[in-house]
């Protein structure tokens, strides 16, 4: 006789095991307690410090909370900071890597080529010390030449009007502390109309320096720095001087062996010609020299208001820091992001090699 | 719940009443899983393990571990039963391998014939034993959860993770297979 399908159930449904009077009653005193873990109730049984290190996370949301908060807490706080040495520096970073960037004479090499000028120009009365200088060492020579900088910078300065006539004074402080001098200066203290601007001579050797310095005294608007290649210029000049320097010295040698009184008057006239070019040659080189040595610098130094923090200001602040941290979500972002979708990728991964472990159990 | 009556002060009393009416209604929905469900998920682990001991602990652990999950239960997924299963399934299948890593499958342990009167099963309960043991480890817990467990075709498809329409066709060849074998011993 062909079982039915309900036959073969019933059948199976007689097979079906019940729990023992004794572990239901267990299982059902265990219920009313509400299901206290097997770890609480025989800990050193079933003790599993991985899992209990889990359980205190699950337990404690006002941890997560906590840790949460601080996160949020650090992130503003890191944010607000950038902006205000931001705000500090008036983006003087940036300014300065563009301008590295353009102009990379201003380069650390090319600054020592101008230092290398300082030497020579202090003794260039002298017809001796109106060579052009060797290259020193370390030099960056180009086409087996040392190269010749003139530099040249560019500053803008702003400052609260009440402060302008101390910044004003700081810039001659500067200016001093650097052996440079100041080749002419113009400050007008009028409210919010104040102003100084400066035109300064700094030793080339010490220019970056001097800038720096300088930057102190406000918020920097502007800073330019330049520099023009005079080496041919200078190499040109030297050699205009040597040249006029070897006539002179023939016409003398000239003038010792003169026969007679009309050669030899012949050749004075002839000389007061040649020490007039060894004049103007040894004036145009120590002139080269002269801006070489010292660096003109510009210094422009505005009042940007009464020193009061206004509405505007503090939108301007709060839009800054608002932009700040922007940037910083951002950042921050740019790195959870890739991290929480490996670890996402690692939790699915996980759970589908348990899930097909598991499934495999059943194929045994 | 308590502590945090007592520590929430100046919050109003209609939005304590509320989350105190919600807690009370997940363990309310708890207790009443479990009281339906005891025996249920008690047969179905014992069928699949075939070890009454085993599958107390495993039915212990099992009803632990819902607990703990009791507020993840979400009824657009499936039945609370359903969810239940599933749990009891990763428990028993977590149970499997680690016997299987252990020791090698013990000797399944005689059960009791539940019928007062042999005479009127329509089948020799022997000869079905032994056609429950020649089953595959799914084909068994295919038989546990339908017959031993009670669960619907729609509540086993849920927890194996499967189609309805495909639990059912799995099953019926499952019932195929048995009654092949039976009319084998026959």
């Amino acid at each position: 006789m062909r079982l039915t399908d309900e036959q073969i159930g019933a059948e199976l449904r007689a097979l079906r095991e019940t729990p023992s009077e004794q572990f239901a009653a267990e299982l059902d005193a265990w219920a009313a307690e509400g299901f206290p873990s097997i770890e609480e109730i025989q800990p050193a049984k079933h003790s599993h410090p991985t899992r209990s290190r889990s359980r205190i996370l699950q337990r404690r949301p006002l941890l997560a909370g906590l840790v949460g908060a601080a996160a949020v807490v650090i992130l503003v706080g890191v944010s607000v900071a950038a902006y205000l040495h931001e705000r500090e520096t008036g983006g003087m970073d940036s300014a300065i890597s563009l301008d590295t960037g353009v102009n990379n004479e201003l380069s650390a090499p090319a600054q020592d080529q101008a230092r290398t000028q300082v030497a020579p120009a202090s003794g260039a009365a002298g017809p001796v010390s109106s060579i052009p200088p060797a290259p020193p060492n370390g030099s960056r020579p180009r086409n087996g030449r040392p190269q010749v900088q003139e530099l040249s910078a560019s500053l803008g300065l702003s400052t609260d009007a009440d402060q302008i006539q101390g910044a004003a004074d700081g810039v001659v402080d500067v200016t001093n502390r650097y052996d440079g001098f100041v080749d002419s200066s113009d400050v007008h203290v009028a409210g919010d109309r104040s102003h100084a601007f400066f035109t300064l001579r700094i030793p080339a050797v010490h220019l970056r320096d001097a800038l720096d310095d300088l930057s102190d005294l406000g918020r920097v608007t502007l800073r330019d720095e330049g520099s023009t290649n005079v080496t041919g210029a200078y190499v040109d000049a030297g050699k205009a001087f040597r040249d006029a320097r070897a006539k002179v010295d023939s016409l003398l040698d000239q003038l010792r062996s003169a026969s007679s009184p009309t050669e030899a008057a012949a050749i004075r006239q002839q000389l007061v010609t040649a020490r007039q070019e060894l004049a103007a040659a040894r004036s145009a080189l120590r002139g080269l020299k002269q801006q070489v040595t010292y660096a003109p610098v510009s210094v422009q130094i505005r009042a940007d208001g009464d020193g009061s923090w206004s509405i505007g200001d503090a939108a301007d602040d709060a839009l800054g820091v608002l932009k700040a941290i922007a940037g910083a979500t951002l950042i921050t972002l740019a790195v959870l992001v890739p991290l929480a979708a490996l670890l996402a990728l690692g939790w699915f991964g996980g759970r589908e090699l348990q899930r097909r472990r598991r499934e495999a159990a059943l194929n045994r | 719940m308590e502590r945090l009556l007592r520590r929430s002060t100046g919050v109003s009393t209609a939005a304590v009443a509320t989350a105190t009416e919600k807690v009370d209604e997940v363990r309310a929905g708890f207790e009443a899983l479990y009281r339906d469900s005891r025996d249920d998920v008690y047969s179905y682990v014992a069928g699949l393990l075939r070890d009454r001991s085993a599958a107390e602990e495993v039915t212990s652990q099992a009803f632990e571990r819902a607990w703990r999950k009791r507020k993840q239960i979400n009824r657009r997924r499936g039945t609370p039963r359903a969810w239940l299963f599933g749990i009891a399934r990763n428990a028993a299948l977590d149970e499997l391998r680690r016997r299987s890593r252990v020791t090698p499958d013990a000797e399944p342990a005689p059960a009791p014939d539940p019928l007062a009167n042999p005479a009127e099963a329509a089948v020799d309960r022997a000869v079905l034993r032994q056609a429950l043991d020649s089953l595959s480890g799914r084909e068994r817990e295919l038989v546990a959860l339908k017959f031993f467990a009670g669960l619907s075709n729609a509540e086993i498809a849920t927890v194996i993770r499967t189609s309805e329409s495909n639990a059912g066709t799995r099953l019926h060849r499952v019932i195929e297979k048995l009654r092949r074998s039976i009319d084998e011993a026959d």
